[in-house]
């Protein structure tokens, strides 16, 4: 059923107009993310700034086509030059590059394009079919829920942006919520941390927010950059080779599974899944050596799996008005900004708006093949335009969107005091995305924190009864303390049971070596002790 | 748990900072208004608080860790910091930002065109890296399109 609703919004959407949109957007987002510092995030900032004013249907077209463009077009700098346009396309130099260097960059072109296009399917398949389920089970939330799971999105969001040092990931989002509670609260129509300021009663505008942690960070952080640029190498005709792809069909279902369930986990984004397609790519092959070298398979991985995050990413955007990724954060606020309420409600008050999603979705990633096979040599000239000249024009752009909102100077202010928060934190490491995602979050986090206990009547117990709210408070403990070492020898305290039952099963089967004596060499895999078996009995012991 | 980033100095000084700004923030929460018979339990300072005190504790964290790693030692000197305040890239980001401020505090008060084609001079003229006519080309060609997409196609009003 979910297919023919598809379909049908496919086909009503195939206008000649609606074509232009897509394909112009598509193309935008191609140069966005080919050019290196102007990140996808950056691209849907500036231009729903820019569309605010159109019509919602074309405006979420344009968005998503950006979108998509800008995550295919950062492999493109990554290939020829050994600068990722985007930060998904990070994982694409590790190969893309050497493969261009060894004169075969027209081949590496054609590929990423190709894999692109097939992750882009992977993500279309989750957020056709994986939303309507998400959906209906988020329909079960009441304010408790719905607070944890805030609450969660934040914190995962802040451990896998910031994998070094969570802690700076959660200051990140910590700051974003609270700041989200400047302004004129909502249950009370109390003014927070105003200090008699009008201008800050509607509390701080999402665009401005973005369009400054992002754009003037962004412009700030290329222009200070002293390092010089670098020349573009020549390349030949881009067309993909068939042969490769179809030898590397498993490669690609695997890297676009990967992608899809890397985007659906809130606020991770396309840059996490290109490694994570990576490595297992690696791991996988029959040939790990030549991964960094100028290996087809890991081109292949990377540019599948960050294609494929883009609708994975979309997916809990839709179904829990959660952002599965920085971009799609911005997409959230955008379709808050044309007054479509994803999430929950989604399902009752729009059923069929997630395949209309999905039909822009489809549409962009044709756009993007085509584009992507069509029109290359003319747009790679835009890669010598200097950072000089590009940034100043960026930056009267971020001017225009942000004063298009509202028509306020003082969003201008925003935008500008939040690059100059954004460029130190920047520079101390502490992640831009769950910052943003807390700005997002933070008056939905408040607003059912409060609701919660008006309806408990102040009892804080009440947010930890339901199943949903349980599963949510062990998934945000896990995150935050799951690293920490009394977790962890908790954890293998509590497994040890099933971990002696499992040696037994295994003795029993010969899959597990008895008195150090090895197992048969066909059962390699399984011979080998189970996970902690030794190491970590005697850490319990200690 | 991981020992955090190469940075102690930068951590100490925003652990620093982030305790202040915490604690500011918790004082504010429970001097705001509390509505009705639950108090604290619905007012508006409740969110602030909760998360406020969560903020403390990570920058608690993020305080010990930079101490344990001697971050306090901030070794400040005259030298250090004119050698910082000479660099080539303290020097740029400095005449970035300031030409973005003074972007921002003409913009309204002289003709958007005029005021946003002097500034993207400015920046590449600064930069070096293109002749002056090229320049003056670059600029007003790129703002009055911009300025025509947006004015006059896209109606939307520009400051």
């Amino acid at each position: 059923m979910g297919l023919v609703y598809l379909l049908q919004e496919t086909a009503a959407l195939i206008t000649p107009m609606n074509l232009f949109y897509c394909f112009v957007a598509v193309q935008l987002g191609i140069i966005f993310g080919m050019l290196p510092g102007l990140t996808a995030t950056v691209g849907i900032a500036i231009l729903t700034a820019l569309t605010f004013q159109w019509d919602p249907g074309n405006a979420i077209l344009v968005l998503i086509g950006i979108y998509v463009g800008a995550i295919y077009g950062g492999s493109r700098s990554a290939i020829l030059l050994n600068m990722p346009g985007t930060p998904a396309s990070a994982a694409t130099c590790l190969d893309g590059y050497p493969l261009a260097r060894s004169g075969q960059a027209a081949q590496a072109l054609g590929l990423a394009t190709t894999a692109s296009f097939l992750g882009s399917m992977a993500g279309l398949i989750a957020l056709s079919f994986l939303t309507p389920l998400l959906g209906s089970v988020a329909l079960q939330f009441q304010s408790y829920e719905v607070f944890w799971l805030a609450v969660f999105g934040v914190a995962i969001c802040g451990n896998l942006t910031a994998a070094g040092d969570p802690v700076k990931g959660w200051v990140a989002g910590l700051l974003g919520i609270l700041l989200s509670f400047v302004g004129m609260e909502t249950i009370h129509g109390f003014r927070r941390f105003t200090f008699g300021v009008s201008e800050l009663m509607p509390g701080f505008g999402i665009i401005p927010v973005l369009v400054g942690v992002y754009g003037i960070v962004e412009i700030l952080t290329s222009l200070s950059d002293t390092s010089g640029e670098r020349r573009m190498p020549q390349i030949g005709r881009t067309l993909p080779q068939v042969r490769d792809v179809l030898a590397n069909w498993v490669n690609i279902v695997r890297s676009g599974v990967i992608g899809v369930f890397t985007g659906i986990i809130p606020g991770v984004g396309e840059n996490i899944g290109s490694f994570v397609a990576y490595d297992f790519a690696k791991r996988a092959s029959k040939h790990p050596e030549k991964f960094g070298k100028g290996s087809i398979e890991g081109l292949i991985a990377s540019e599948t799996g960050n294609n494929a995050v883009v609708g994975g990413a979309l997916v809990p955007v839709l179904a829990l008005a959660i952002p599965g990724s920085p971009p799609a954060a911005v997409l959230l606020a955008a379709l808050f900004l044309h007054n479509i309420r994803p999430g929950p409600l989604l399902v009752i008050e729009n059923p069929t708006y997630m395949y209309t999603f999905s039909a822009m979705f489809l549409l962009a990633s044709f756009a993007m093949f085509i584009l992507g096979i069509l029109i290359l040599k003319p747009l790679l000239k835009l890669l010598t335009i200097r950072k000089s000249i590009m940034m100043p024009v960026i930056m009267v752009l971020c001017m225009v969107g942000t004063y298009a909102i509202a028509g306020r100077l003082f969003d201008i202010l925003v935008m500008i005091t939040f690059g100059l928060l954004g460029y130190p934190m920047r520079k101390l490491g502490y992640p831009e995305a769950p910052f943003v995602l807390g700005i997002i979050l933070g008056p939905m986090v408040d607003e059912n924190l409060r609701r919660g206990m008006l309806l408990s009547h102040g009892n804080p117990a009440a947010f930890f009864v339901s199943p949903i709210s349980i599963a949510l408070v062990i998934m945000t403990f896990f995150t935050l303390f799951g690293r920490t070492q009394p977790v962890r020898a908790v954890f293998r305290f509590a497994l040890s049971p099933v971990r002696g039952t499992m040696r037994s099963i295994g003795r029993t089967l010969g899959l597990v070596r008895r008195n150090g004596n090895s197992g048969s060499p066909s059962a390699s895999g399984a011979s080998e002790p189970f996970p902690g078996d030794r190491g970590e009995d005697e850490d319990l012991h200690k | 748990m991981n020992e955090g980033s190469g940075v102690p100095r930068g951590d100490f000084i925003a652990s620093v900072l982030l305790i202040v700004f915490s604690g500011w923030t918790i004082y504010m929460s429970f001097t705001m208004r509390r509505f009705g018979e639950l108090g604290l339990a619905a007012a508006p300072g409740l969110s602030p608080l909760v998360f406020a005190i969560l903020l403390l504790i990570c920058g608690l964290i993020l305080f010990r860790r930079s101490v344990v790693r001697r971050g306090y030692r901030l070794a400040m000197s005259r030298e250090k910091a004119a050698v910082f305040l000479r660099s080539l890239e303290t020097r740029h980001f400095a005449v970035v930002l300031a030409s973005i401020i003074i972007y921002y505090v003409f913009l309204g008060v002289v003709h958007f065109v005029l005021i946003s084609a002097v500034y993207v001079f400015f920046t590449i003229w600064y930069f070096k890296e293109v002749v002056w006519w090229k320049n003056l080309l670059i600029s007003v060609l790129t703002v009055s399109i911009i300025w025509y997409a947006f004015d006059q196609i896209f109606l939307i009003p520009l400051p």
